[in-house]
């Protein structure tokens, strides 16, 4: 006789496992435009994996901002510049509003829309490269102010936690354009666009993470 | 019978463990490595404080992460199982069995 604990959780990884094309066929699921058999794709597994990675990247990271914010008596430092607040403020609507217009694009692909899809996409995109040439004229203000990595903890902290978002978002642009084009060419459709949902996926990722660094690190 | 015999002298060296981890002060159980244990002996210090708020931190993420990770994969499969028998009747529909 089975345990309980392996009754309840062997079945459901079970059923999550990869297939092969055959075993599907055998189980007689997706054919044509039917759900995949598996509750969870592939390419979502893929995405929670790459998604577990960085965010453990990030807690390490958050982890030694917290060591100095905590274990300094004065944070931040009475001699630096502070952190611009108001533009900031709009920056994070900026990226917000991309997360929304992302949103749109996966509607508009579920509809087989791929004008909006694009449209959508390349607007995303541009979100994302306004945030970051927003991002890089504060940092560029705040060098002058006097801000600089060898700052201290403060100054090193800072550009290490918000630089490293700023790169995943570069990133983050960078795959968009490259679906972006795959769905100008016409190359997703409603039953076919695991690679516009992944995109997305890591897109709204790089949005809330911006959400908690943001909470931290400007307040 | 001896599978229960062989539970029961499992339970018993697992009761037996745990009374002689009782048994161990919570000051020795509550060392960290040398270094921090003699750069922060002060719990006042706030380089302490931090280092405790840190290490609380790195300390949760990855069991709210796989926590998360596998609510997610459970909610899916519950999903999916309520989902399917309305799928069978879909397709029974469009090959006109009902």
């Amino acid at each position: 006789m089975r345990s309980p604990f392996v009754s309840a959780t062997i079945p459901p990884l079970r059923a999550m496992m990869p297939r092969t094309a055959a075993a599907r066929r055998r189980r007689g699921a997706w054919r044509g435009d039917e759900p995949p058999a598996t509750p969870v794709s592939n390419a979502r597994i893929a995405i929670v994996v790459v998604l577990a990675a960085e965010i453990m990247f990030f807690a390490g990271l958050i982890g030694a901002y917290l060591l100095f914010r905590f274990g300094t008596v004065v944070w931040p430092p009475a001699d630096l510049p502070r952190l611009p607040l108001g533009v900031t403020w709009l920056n994070t609507l900026v990226l917000m509003a991309s997360g929304c217009t992302m949103l749109a694009a996966l509607r508009a692909v579920r509809e087989d829309n791929l004008r909006g899809l694009t449209r959508s996409l390349c607007v995303t995109g541009l979100l994302g490269v306004l945030f970051l040439s927003v991002q890089g004229s504060e940092w560029v203000r705040l060098i002058r102010h006097g801000l600089r990595p060898s700052s201290g903890p403060y100054g090193s902290t800072f550009y290490v936690l918000i630089g490293s978002h700023a790169a995943h978002v570069a990133m983050a642009v960078l795959w968009l354009g490259i679906v972006a084009i795959g769905a100008w060419r016409g190359r997703f459709s409603s039953t076919r666009y695991a690679a516009v949902e992944v995109c997305a996926i890591y897109w709204f990722f790089v949005c809330a993470l911006w959400l908690a660094l943001f909470a931290l690190v400007y307040h | 019978m001896r599978t229960v015999w062989n539970r029961l002298a499992g339970g018993l060296i697992g009761v037996s463990v745990a009374m002689a981890v009782q048994t161990v002060p919570a000051r020795v159980l509550a060392q960290g490595c040398a270094m921090c244990a003699t750069a922060v002996d002060d719990a006042n210090d706030p380089l302490a404080r931090g280092l405790n708020v840190s290490i609380m931190f790195l300390l949760a993420m990855p069991f709210a992460l796989v926590g998360s990770v596998a609510l997610w994969f459970t909610y899916m499969y519950w999903r999916s199982r309520l989902r399917r028998p309305s799928l069978r009747v879909l397709r029974s529909e469009r090959e006109g069995v009902l």
